[in-house]
């Protein structure tokens, strides 16, 4: 199987994902074929599309294989229905050696050839001059009021003007990234040197150049403003602001009209046609070809064939899942983006005319309306919110990261602020199993996401191992944020722990409350641990006061006490105020000798 | 002997004390504590009975023996049920006796009535009074018996032990009037 590598599974045999993944249809009992070959060491599994990947996963052996969708060429089906065999699905894949080693090479569509490389892991960070605002050093124009970077460390200057919307060329990058990637590079170096450096020149030197009178009021404006910081009058041309004396408006239009072209000339290299040509029929062109070329049916020879077949039924659900998850491309939008949460705010286009104050005050209106937009939308309907909910978890995620700078700065951490800081931690899982997804395999597959989870909070929330049922059951719908659960599926869950192997376990107490457990805790240990705090409060403790000690709920604070003092380590003193225990002295008292 | 007072043990502070424990183990060492407590105050008050009734609260102070089930510092007392429970099992063991089946109050026999009759008969024997007759009245609070244990004891507790005495055959009872009037022979 040399298309499948092998696969990382969790303790609990789930596999692991990555951040941007999520699952989005699993069937078990489906065998694997390679070409018209049965493999017998594949027979039986799990299979699961995600948006990156098709995954299959042995539950009895614990191990597991991976594909990435991107090697997918095409998707067919086999019925199956009045045949002896049972239905299959038919992948064709492109020849290992054309395969892109990571799904992100793929997205590098020929305009992003611009852009600065991502920098993950050292992220510095630049002042603007204009508002003082902080910016990652990703992003060359300032995110609040859009004013260009303007000290050495700018990586392209040209990257803003030379930008363009990048659904124009994604569409068609659909099945031909091979021939965009070998025929794109060397033209479109080739303008972009000349076409950079030129705007090099104009931006390179901002501080030396002469600050804008306004025509109108004369008050002295930074370079990079378009209008009068103070009367909003229109200033001369920025590129051009060194020549205050003629700011002549015809001057302006071939400028810009160069900084719009060059993604069309990129393209008319591409195709080796004339320059002078319309937009819209270049544009089609290129859909055109692109999707001539790569039709499957075309270089069918060069790709390998691999079968899922369907013993276990479920077929339909799973070509319709495979189907769009190929056609999805989720992997493209992996490439990381600046800031997820807000991704349109600098865009260049907007208000050419706006500088200044009028600025910074509708791009923080705009990014507002976005989030608003998105937090709508979410809640619009409940399939939107399923959809939203990877990015919900984002924006958590960059909420708590921008508490934790504001923190780190500020340098008051309140304790409501490292609350909700945890909340937002809490929305954890970011690949839900769901009854639709997982169908007859959901109450197993939801058993081992809950034991993944509950190794995290158990570790989190209580020190003795052992957490109330109904304390798992919100804990876990909230880290699910959307794909909420039952209460009986989760009992159902809870009671497949042992049959599944998985380190936990469910126990009632006498009193009916249901708790889970880990599989290693003992009674002896949590005992002994409570007698101890009894025996270091001085006048006897409390279930709520136990409580807070071993964190966990009150209500399981007075099981484990009474689970002690039925050892007989602790003794209660019942009275109006309360049940309260203090250690057990009576057990081992003598009296003293009678002094008569 | 004069009235004692009893300092009580440092378990009698203990506010787990006062509720009966419901672990088995516990709860018995628990109620063979209260009853040696109780035990050892009624003998060093030289109380002989006890009268339930006298417990109002945790606050007030009952008079007494039944103030052995109080503790005022605290603001504890031992519920009635736990009282009873003691006292039923001070019964089993032979140092209490019921008045009524009410349970509402009890004799303490901090000495057993086969102990209380070795003693009369050792006095009866060591001052020579076998093979005559006094009354129990003249046992209880006659000169002869002065300085003896057995001095001012508790007239019932006093009748119980002489039956224990003619049980064995060391002594005979003669009915009276009324409890003091009887008499008794030593042989």
């Amino acid at each position: 199987m040399d298309h499948f590598s092998e696969l990382e599974l969790t303790a609990s045999g789930r596999p692991i994902l990555s951040s941007q993944e999520t699952i989005s249809v699993m069937q078990k009992d489906v065998g694997l074929y390679e070409g018209k070959v049965r493999l017998h060491e594949f027979d039986t599994g799990i299979a699961f599309v995600t948006t990156h990947r098709l995954l299959w996963v042995d539950e009895t052996r614990g191990n597991g294989l991976q594909l990435p969708l991107t090697a997918v060429k095409s998707v067919d089906s086999k019925g199956g229905i009045w045949k002896a065999s049972s239905p299959k699905i038919t992948l064709s894949l492109a020849p290992l050696l054309d395969r892109p080693k990571k799904p992100l090479e793929n997205s590098s569509l020929p305009v992003n050839h611009n852009t600065p490389p991502p920098v993950p892991a050292k992220v510095s960070t630049w002042i603007c001059e204009i508002c003082q605002h902080s910016n990652t050093s990703s992003i060359s124009k300032c995110e609040l009021c859009g004013v260009h970077q303007t000290k050495r460390e700018q990586p392209q200057p040209s990257l803003r003007s030379s930008e363009v919307p990048p659904s124009s060329s994604s569409a068609s990058s659909a099945y031909s990234y091979p021939n965009l990637q070998k025929s794109a590079t060397p033209p479109l170096a080739k303008e972009a040197i000349p076409h950079s450096s030129s705007n090099r020149a104009a931006s390179v030197s901002p501080t030396r150049r002469p600050q804008k009178g306004c025509p109108a009021c004369t008050f002295l404006n930074h370079p990079y403003l378009k209008n009068c910081e103070l009367c909003d009058a229109l200033l001369p041309d920025t590129e051009h602001a060194n020549d205050l004396e003629r700011p002549q408006a015809h001057d302006n239009s071939p400028q810009l009209v160069a900084t719009s072209t060059p993604p069309l000339s990129c393209r008319d290299d591409l195709n080796n046609e004339k320059p002078n040509k319309g937009i819209k029929n270049q544009m089609h062109k290129d859909v055109a070809s692109d999707s001539g070329n790569s039709s499957p049916a075309e270089d069918g020879e060069n790709y390998a064939v691999i079968k899922l077949s369907f013993r276990g039924g479920g077929m339909s659900e799973f070509l319709k899942a495979l189907k769009s998850a190929v056609s999805a491309r989720a992997w493209e939008n992996d490439a990381p983006k600046d800031v997820p949460a807000r991704p349109v705010i600098s865009q260049p286009t907007q208000g050419p005319n706006v500088g200044g104050i009028a600025s910074i005050m509708r791009s923080v209106e705009q990014s507002n309306q976005l989030m608003g937009n998105t937090l709508d939308e979410a809640f619009s309907d409940l399939n939107a919110l399923m959809a939203k909910a990877a990015d919900m978890v984002k924006l958590a995620e960059s909420i708590s990261t921008k508490l934790a700078q504001g923190a780190a700065a500020g340098g008051d951490d309140s304790s409501a602020m490292a609350t909700f800081r945890s909340y937002l931690v809490d929305l954890g899982i970011h690949s839900p199993v769901t009854r639709e997804a997982a169908g007859d395999l959901y109450i197993n597959e939801l058993a081992r996401q809950l034991a993944e989870f509950l190794e995290k909070v158990l570790k989190k929330h209580t020190g003795g191992g052992m957490i109330a049922l109904t304390d798992v059951y919100c804990l876990f719908n909230r880290a699910r944020g959307v794909a909420l659960i039952s209460p009986q599926d989760l009992r159902k869950c809870c009671n497949q722990f042992e049959t599944l192997q998985l380190p936990y376990r469910i126990r009632q107490f006498d009193s009916g409350l249901l708790v889970v457990q880990a599989a290693t805790h003992s009674d002896e240990e949590t005992a002994r641990r409570v007698h101890a705090h009894v025996k270091g409060a001085k006048d006897g403790l409390k279930a709520v006061d136990l409580a807070p000690l071993e964190q966990v709920s009150v209500v399981l604070a007075v099981e484990q006490l009474l689970l002690t003092e039925s050892r007989g380590l602790i003794c209660r003193d019942d009275t109006v105020e309360g049940l309260r225990f203090f250690d057990n002295i009576i057990t081992n008292y003598v009296l003293p000798p009678l002094g008569r | 002997m004069s009235r004692s007072s009893y300092t009580f043990p440092s378990i009698h502070d203990f506010p787990p004390f006062y509720t009966l424990q419901p672990t088995a183990a516990t709860q018995q060492k628990q109620i063979q504590l209260w009853c040696d407590i109780l035990l050892a105050y009624c003998a060093a008050t030289r109380t002989f009975s006890i009268d339930l009734g006298e417990i109002k609260g945790a606050g007030a102070k009952p008079k007494g023996a039944a103030e052995v089930f109080v503790n005022e510092r605290l603001r504890r007392s031992l519920n009635r049920e736990g009282i009873q429970t003691i006292i039923d099992a001070l019964v089993n063991q032979g140092h209490a006796e019921w008045e009524s089946s009410a349970k509402e109050r009890c004799i303490v026999l901090w000495r057993k009535p086969e102990e209380w009759a070795s003693l009369i008969y050792k006095w009866a024997f060591d001052t020579g009074s076998t093979n005559s007759i006094c009354t129990v009245y003249e046992l209880i609070h006659g000169e002869g018996t002065e300085g003896q244990d057995f001095h001012d004891l508790d007239e019932r507790t006093m009748i119980k032990a002489l039956e224990a005495l003619s049980k064995t055959g060391k002594a005979q009872l003669f009915t009276g009037a009324s409890h003091s009037e009887m008499g008794v022979k030593f042989f």
